[in-house]
């Protein structure tokens, strides 16, 4: 059993601040852990969780820059308001937890050069999470899944995780493009809203799409690959002679139904590989409803079930940095200043998970 | 390198001029063969030596930099209370 309390502070419990800044959404979270082992009488305490979101105009994407400058301009005064919000001062902090990859470089950046100066400022410790690892923990940590295969679905990911041995293993991947990132670039074609997110304005359409469009579909052993899809369904979405076969709606649901059924193949032989009958999903596209449907179908004739947080955690946040962040502290990480040094490639399978058996 | 720019920013206190290097300078230069950055803290001033191989590489290094350090500016000003 890993002592989970070894570093803890007189009061008996601990209190992280969480930033996360990897893409359009800059996250401040602060979390609550008492000692002890996690049990379902003892679960984290969310203090604050606060989300604010760059969105580019309809049909277009956002660039690193422009979201980077959002971030600058932000950070400082979602950090006070986080402070407000959970009623804690500086003081009552253990630790500053910020996402050190992976994700777009110049928005990692804005939003590392915060939890420094807090840290130095303050005399607190840092400790760098990776984002993948921020998602996972958090979904394990609001479901009480105990040891789910993970599906990790968002705009710049899509992994098949399973945990073994101390690391998030990855058992499958997107060879291309993430699944996210497809359908956000279905919607940039269709010229759809960025607001509150192209994924989600795919999916209400999507619900009222009848007729099913054959695509590619591409799953090469544990492995997929989506920019054929994409080109396919581009392709007949520009073609004015099928414009009349299959409408917008039409489109975006044949889409959503070929890109999650690969999802629920890779799937369900990783749950066979590792014999779990857990399905924990997280990250933006985790949010889909159908997605969830689909998957819950399948773990339902494997006897399981699946697991799912609403977009207050599946969407990037700062609290799952938090978590991660502090499940980290408690064993005694902490990033030196130094080596805070933010990566847009950080592998899921790179991270020691020392807090776990 | 053949241009080069100084920069002189007053901190206020010894103590804000070393966090401001210490959050400044972990951060490797995107194309360290065009350009170069190079920090100091004299006193309560950080003093910042930028060179370019070419006047553009340097503007577009300055701006960078300057967007952080604005940022970790407003941080002392705002999360220091």
């Amino acid at each position: 059993m890993v002592d989970l309390d070894k570093y803890l502070p007189e009061r008996g419990y601990y209190l992280a601040l969480g930033l996360e800044g990897s893409a359009n959404k800059l996250g401040v979270g602060i979390i609550k852990h008492n000692k002890g082992e996690r049990s379902d009488e003892n679960r984290a305490e969310v203090l604050c969780n606060i989300r604010d979101t760059y969105n580019a105009p309809p049909g277009e994407g956002f660039l690193p820059r422009d979201v980077a400058k959002h971030h600058r301009n932000k950070v400082v005064r979602m950090v006070l308001e986080a402070l407000k919000i959970a009623n804690v001062t500086y003081k009552d902090l253990d630790c500053i937890c910020f996402t050190q990859g992976p994700g777009m470089g110049a928005p990692l950046q804005a939003t590392v050069i915060a939890a420094r100066m807090l840290s130095q400022l303050h005399g607190i410790p840092l400790v760098g999470v990776n984002h993948c690892v921020g998602h996972i923990e958090m979904g394990r940590e609001i479901t009480g899944a105990d040891n789910p295969v993970v599906l990790y679905v968002s705009g710049g990911n899509t992994q098949i995780i399973a945990y073994s041995h101390q690391r998030y293993r990855i058992f499958g991947e997107t060879l291309d493009i993430a699944v996210g990132n497809c359908l956000d670039r279905f919607a940039r074609v269709l010229k759809i809203s960025n607001d509150p997110a192209p994924g989600y304005n795919i999916e209400q359409l999507a619900k009222k799409g009848t007729k099913y469009a054959p695509l590619p579909y591409a799953v090469k052993g544990m492995d997929i690959s989506m920019t054929g899809i994409l080109a396919q369904v581009e392709q007949l979405a520009k073609d004015k002679q099928r414009k009349t076969q299959y409408s917008m709606e039409d489109l975006c649901f044949s889409l959503q139904e070929t890109l999650f059924a690969m999802l629920v193949e890779i799937t369900e032989r990783a749950m066979a590989h590792v014999q779990s009958n857990q399905v924990l999903i997280v990250g933006g596209v985790g949010s889909n409803l159908r997605l969830q449907e689909m998957m819950s179908k399948m773990a339902a004739e494997r006897g399981g079930s699946i697991y799912a947080t609403d977009e207050r955690f599946c969407i990037d946040n700062g609290i799952m940095i938090a978590q991660a962040g502090l499940l980290a502290y408690r064993v005694g990480i902490t990033t030196d200043i130094k080596d805070s040094v933010c990566s847009q490639r950080f592998r899921t399978d790179d991270v020691y998970v020392k807090w776990r058996d | 390198m053949q241009h080069a720019l100084k920069l002189e920013i007053n901190c206020k206190t010894p103590r804000y001029a070393d966090a401001m290097i210490n959050t400044l300078s972990p951060d490797p230069i995107l194309k360290p063969d065009e350009a170069s950055i190079n920090y100091e803290v004299v006193g309560e001033t950080l003093v910042i030596n930028i060179e370019g191989q070419s006047i553009r590489s340097l503007r577009v290094t300055a701006n960078g930099l300057l967007d952080t350090v604005q940022e970790a500016l407003e941080c002392i000003s705002s999360l220091d209370s």
